[in-house]
């Protein structure tokens, strides 16, 4: 791909992301992707990597914080169970 | 200036090393297309690098000049080249389909090589020249994530199961039945078969009420139990232990949409400040937002590469990195070594490329906990041979007359290889071989 296709490319996508057509901006991004340079392909997929690797974390923290607060959402059951008395 | 003592004995000696390491660079295809990349940051002496290319290109030869260019810049390369091996290692083909399997946009891109991650990796080693603050950030954060893997799964797991078997009182019976499951997956199916059936208890107790459980909502719970009626408490009770049973069943299952909706559910104080908060998003927005960022990001990475478009070197060593990295990913690789036996040039360039790997391969685990990841990772894989050449490969460079590395070692191998014990108990051996030689290098250090 020359500069004046990437250009375009540029273009394009700076156009979709104004008219917030992000279905049609994803698309354009795949269908031209393997047109091009190797480097930038590889820099783009390194941009998605480090994105992923951020969603994976912010996941993770999610669910750690989660377990601490059902065990401790747990802990306060046992207490009301008992203050409830046995039939509870 | 005369240099003298240990200064001067490591003057000579790296002198002495610098050409046949230099040599051995220049050999091999990979090495020489990270080079080229690295000499190419150089924006100063873009001129001597690009004669040093178009020489070799013509003739295959350096002048005297060139070399010493070339030896000056080595020892700086070598710690980029380092980078770009830990990040081979960190980043191999299943860790980056393991990030792909959660993130759309990137597993599409992925497919459209027939899902081979190559032309990433090959990028990766390329940012270990051009960009190795931006790699590190990137490390960091795999390392980050690489933690709360753990600390789910084991440290935060654990705790949960302690809770759950506190809370929930498994019986003795059930205890009996647990312990007599030898197969490890058998048994955490069952036993989460029985807290299932806990939690199916605890729901149908108190029926099925919507609620939340966040802190605020317990310390709420408990000012109702001193104001209201106990009807009113027991509302207040079902809420809460239909959240618990939420997240309880979420965990019991440990399937995939749990762990995706919980990405985004409400955690005190938490929440990007860029997006404001999370909960507040339905999905279809919050898929916006994430291919906004994407787009945008792709858009940047376009209109700078148009700003700093391809230099001259930049084909030369694109060319040898793909060129290498056939050569190391072919499925004939074998074929290629033996065929390169019958050729004595071939051969020689092959083995200093091993001797190079081999020499990576010892300075891998700088830290005894990669190690041990890397074994763990083995043997989840059921792949004791591989988890066995680890430990063999590693404990043997630490084997002293002083320590008791060796018993273990062998203990280890008689695990692994001769099938005396099970995976869990080549881990616990392994992470004892690993503080005594941590007590050892602390008390050298002493």
């Amino acid at each position: 791909m020359n500069r004046t296709a990437l250009q375009t490319m540029h273009d394009q996508l700076e156009a979709l992301a104004q008219a917030q057509d992000y279905r049609a901006a994803q698309a354009l991004l795949k269908d031209r992707f393997m047109l091009l340079p190797e480097d930038l392909q590889g820099r783009i997929l390194t941009m998605l990597l480090a994105d992923a690797l951020v969603s994976e974390a912010r996941m993770l923290d999610g669910a750690l914080a989660l377990e601490n607060e059902s065990i401790t959402a747990l802990k306060a059951l046992e207490e009301m169970r008992i203050v409830l008395g046995p039939d509870h | 200036m005369f240099m003298h003592g240990p200064e001067a004995k490591k003057s000579t000696y790296e002198a002495s090393r610098a050409p046949q390491a230099l040599h051995e660079v220049l050999t091999n295809p990979r090495m020489r297309g990270l080079f080229t990349r690295y000499l190419n940051t150089l924006q100063n002496d873009t001129e001597i690098v690009r004669d040093i290319f178009e020489t070799h290109k013509a003739n295959g030869q350096y002048t005297q000049e060139q070399i010493t260019f070339l030896n000056d810049h080595f020892p700086k390369f070598k710690e980029h080249f380092l980078l770009a091996e830990e990040v081979r290692y960190m980043f191999d083909t299943k860790e980056i389909e393991q990030a792909a399997k959660n993130h759309e946009p990137l597993r599409e891109l992925l497919a459209l090589n027939n899902g081979s991650p190559q032309i990433l990796k090959r990028y990766m080693e390329v940012m270990a020249m051009e960009r190795p603050e931006e790699l590190r950030a990137i490390l960091d954060l795999k390392r980050s994530v690489n933690e709360k893997r753990r600390s789910i799964r084991y440290k935060a797991h654990e705790r949960m199961t302690q809770t759950i078997l506190k809370r929930f009182k498994l019986s003795n019976t059930d205890f009996e039945e647990l312990k007599n499951i030898s197969n490890e997956r058998e048994r955490r199916q069952r036993f989460r078969e029985l807290v299932q059936e806990r939690v199916d208890g605890l729901q149908k107790a108190v029926g099925w009420l919507r609620g939340t459980h966040t802190e605020r909502g317990i310390e709420h719970a408990f000012d109702t139990l001193n104001q209201f009626e106990k009807d009113e408490v027991k509302r207040e009770i079902g809420e809460h232990l239909h959240a618990v049973a939420d997240v309880l069943n979420g965990f019991v299952r440990g399937d995939h949409e749990f762990m995706e909706a919980i990405q985004y559910a409400r955690i005190p104080g938490e929440g990007r400040e860029d997006e404001g908060a999370p909960e507040e998003l339905s999905d279809d927005e919050r898929w916006k937002k994430n291919m906004q960022r994407i787009i945008l990001g792709a858009r940047d990475l376009i209109g700078d590469y148009i700003k700093g478009e391809a230099s001259w070197a930049w084909g030369i060593a694109s060319a040898l990195l793909t060129e290498a990295t056939g050569i190391y990913n072919s499925p004939n690789r074998q074929e290629t070594k033996r065929n390169s036996k019958k050729e004595p040039k071939e051969k020689s360039a092959e083995e200093i490329g091993r001797e190079e790997e081999k020499r990576l391969e010892k300075e891998r685990f700088k830290n005894p906990q990669e190690l041990y990841d890397a074994v763990g990772r083995q043997l989840r894989e059921n792949n004791k041979k591989g988890a066995w050449k680890l430990v063999d490969e590693y404990l043997g460079l630490h084997i002293t007359r002083k320590n008791d590395l060796k018993r273990i070692k062998s203990e280890i191998e008689g695990i692994l290889i001769k099938q005396k014990g099970s995976s869990e108990d080549a881990l616990q051996k392994l992470s004892e071989a690993l503080g005594l030689f941590q007590e050892e290098r602390e008390s050298n250090n002493t």
